[in-house]
């Protein structure tokens, strides 16, 4: 399935075609944790900033562990209009991805992952 | 859902690129309608006869605008209901859900008002505000962290400003081309005085808002790029440029249109005329100008994306000139196809490692492709400049090479389908890509017969002439409108760069070949240089394309 998509994309369009759309707005450009971290303990403070407003209400962060197991974090205030804060805490030591999908002020939605692992002694 | 996941950018990209244009012409239109034509159609025959098909036309504009919105708002809710749990609830008062509801809510008045009564006064200009200030909420101005109000008004003054000059072109043509704006008056035809009046007018107000959106666009491209690096090593920057170069055009066909207006003889029809059919380039650059502008909101701004950029040494190292690769890998050492679910669970979980995975015999195999599509395109625009000759009539057949594209389509494509691959023909057509290149080759094969059968004067009806400009202007905008490399890798940036540059020519190749079909004398002469000009460029852009 992926042998043609860039040499076809351009004369495809060129007579009428679809296109392969990639699509990005907010984008994260800080994280703590910062992107394959250790953290050195069972409770994380993650704060994930974006380039623009984001509408925080509707957005989420899910963590999932090491064993595929996900679950939703529950968001906290923050005084900044493009960050994004929650807590995990009693993580057992291993590798975590926190998901992330907001809403930016302008409609747009973007996606992304951020992982990490937890290292306490 | 992965389907959702996949096809959701797409189709936000799409809808933003319709609400864009609907918007503008709705906008320009109402403008045109209330603010620029005299209100005299009881003294004026021919702006009372052209009117039911403005209102026809904002009509749809209207339609079209509150329908993408219902979709838009639509397909954001069912992505945030779907993926992060919310509900309906939880939307109402999101930005992007009260800018729909009030623009659903504008279209909807509009469109019962005018039911009852011609937009022909001022007051209908109130319907401007909502409609602008719905997109202006919108726009990348809203989401901004600093100087978020003096943006969006730069931004609302750049959007108005493109909705008077390009949306209010389509109501100044049917204005230009309508047949009854003249009476005969001892043998010579005279155009109506509202009609000329109307013209000079729009003029006037396309001049005034063409220096707005110059420079609130360069203000806001200032503010969105703040350096050069941003400009040529980002997505934004790309398609910025992309729209900047056929802004230029815009403005240089403008600038033409301004002459003939301002020192043509408007009380002669013909003269209204041939500014109507010049007028018909600028509508197409024009709204694919707006297109490219959708392309751009989904886009962030170069400034805030520090990491990736591309550099100057990177550029150039991949844009200097090789001799084309005409070797190709056997296709057996493709690397095994992944069954169609699997590849689209891997796009929809991570876009970019799944596009990694394309490696060298893959590139080697698809930059033979290109290599021999650049082939195709460059001999078919050197056979359309040699074909301008009496001697080399021959050379007339030009569109025929664009069958031997197709057929190298046919065969490359898909090289796990039949005859290279282990798939059969019929079984092919269940893959939703494989059935994708087949349309596309029908298309080739439609745009080969009705171009063929045009230059060899086998074919006469004007319309048919029409077809190939019409798609190659389509296409064109359609490979611009598309949205770009995610994240702004680097290998992705330098493969959008040749699109671009292809969509650009093939933008400016479609409305070249409709000004030489369309235009005036000295227009043609010129215009039939500038496509296959185009087409030669298309293709020495795809025989220098590389992925490495």
């Amino acid at each position: 399935m992926t042998h043609l998509p860039r040499w076809t994309a351009p004369l495809a369009l060129l007579l009428l075609g679809g296109s392969p759309a990639a699509f990005a707005h907010a984008i994260l450009i800080r994280s703590t944790p910062a992107d394959h971290a250790i953290v050195q303990s069972h409770q994380v403070n993650m704060a994930l900033e974006y380039n623009s407003r984001i509408e925080a209400t509707r957005c989420t962060l899910t963590l999932t562990n090491l064993a595929g197991k996900t679950f939703p974090l529950q968001m906290e205030r923050s005084a900044m209009p493009s960050e994004l804060k929650a807590v995990a805490g009693n993580l057992a030591n291993g590798n975590y991805q926190i998901h992330w999908q907001v809403l930016a002020s302008d409609g747009h939605i973007t996606r992304g992952d951020v992982a990490f692992t937890v290292a306490a002694q | 859902m992965i389907w959702f996941l996949r096809d959701y950018p797409l189709a936000a990209v799409l809808l933003r690129a319709a609400t864009l244009a609907f918007n503008s012409l709705l906008i320009g239109g109402i403008v045109f309608c209330s603010a620029l034509v005299p209100r005299s159609p009881s003294s004026s025959v021919p702006i009372g006869k052209v009117f039911p098909h403005a209102l026809r036309l904002l009509k749809i504009a209207a339609f079209g605008l509150g329908a993408t919105q219902i979709l838009f708002v639509a397909l954001d809710s069912a992505m945030l209901m779907s993926t992060g749990g919310l509900h309906l609830v939880d939307l109402v008062t999101a930005n992007y859900f009260l800018a729909g509801v009030l623009v659903v809510f504008a279209t909807s008045t509009f469109l019962i008002l005018s039911r009852s009564c011609l937009p022909r006064r001022p007051r209908w200009l109130l319907f401007v505000i909502p409609l602008l200030s719905a997109t202006v909420w919108t726009s990348h101005a809203a989401s901004r962290l600093e100087d978020q109000v003096s943006l969006m008004v730069l931004t609302g003054l750049h959007q108005l400003a493109a909705a008077v000059w390009i949306g209010g072109m389509p109501y100044l043509w049917l204005l230009l081309v309508s047949q009854g704006n003249f009476d005969v008056t001892g043998g010579e035809a005279i155009a109506d005085d509202a009609v000329v009046q109307a013209v000079r007018r729009y003029s006037t107000t396309a001049l005034v808002s063409a220096v707005v959106l110059v420079a609130a666009g360069l203000t806001l491209a200032t503010v969105y790029t703040e350096s050069w690096s941003a400009v040529y090593g980002t997505a934004y920057g790309v398609v910025l440029i992309a729209k900047s170069t056929m802004l230029a055009g815009l403005l240089l066909l403008g600038a033409g249109n301004f002459l003939l207006i301002r020192k043509g003889r408007l009380h002669l029809p013909p003269a209204l005329l041939r500014i109507g059919r010049f007028s018909e380039a600028e509508i197409g650059i024009g709204f694919t100008i707006i297109l490219a502008a959708a392309s751009l909101t989904g886009q962030p701004p170069g400034v805030d994306l520090v990491q990736n950029r591309l550099t100057l040494p990177e550029i150039t190292a991949r844009m200097t000139p090789h001799w084309p690769r005409f070797h190709t890998p056997p296709v057996r050492a493709l690397p095994a196809v992944d069954p169609m679910g699997l590849a689209i669970r891997q796009y929809a979980l991570s876009p970019d490692d799944a596009r990694s995975a394309n490696n060298r015999i893959e590139q080697a195999w698809s930059e033979y492709n290109h290599h021999w599509a650049g082939i195709v395109v460059l001999i078919a625009g050197l056979l359309a400049i040699l074909g301008r000759w009496d001697r080399a009539s021959w050379a007339r057949h030009w569109p025929l090479a664009f069958l031997g594209l197709a057929i190298f389509l046919f065969l490359r494509a898909d090289p796990e389908a039949w005859p290279l691959g282990p798939r059969g023909f019929w079984a092919s057509f269940y893959n939703p890509e494989d059935l994708e290149h087949r349309l596309y080759i029908l298309l080739i094969v439609s745009f080969v017969a009705f171009e063929w059968s045009v230059q060899t004067h086998r074919l006469q009806s004007p319309k048919a002439s029409l077809v190939f400009p019409a798609v190659c202007a389509l296409g064109g905008a359609l490979l611009l409108t598309h949205n770009h490399s995610l994240g702004n890798v680097k290998e992705e940036l330098l493969t959008e760069m040749s699109h671009t540059a292809i969509a650009l020519c093939a933008v400016f190749a479609g409305w070249s070949r409709w000004l030489e079909l369309r235009g005036s004398e000295r227009g043609k002469r010129i215009a039939a240089w500038i496509w296959p000009i185009c087409l030669i460029c298309i293709g020495m852009v795809l025989l220098n394309y590389r992925e490495s």
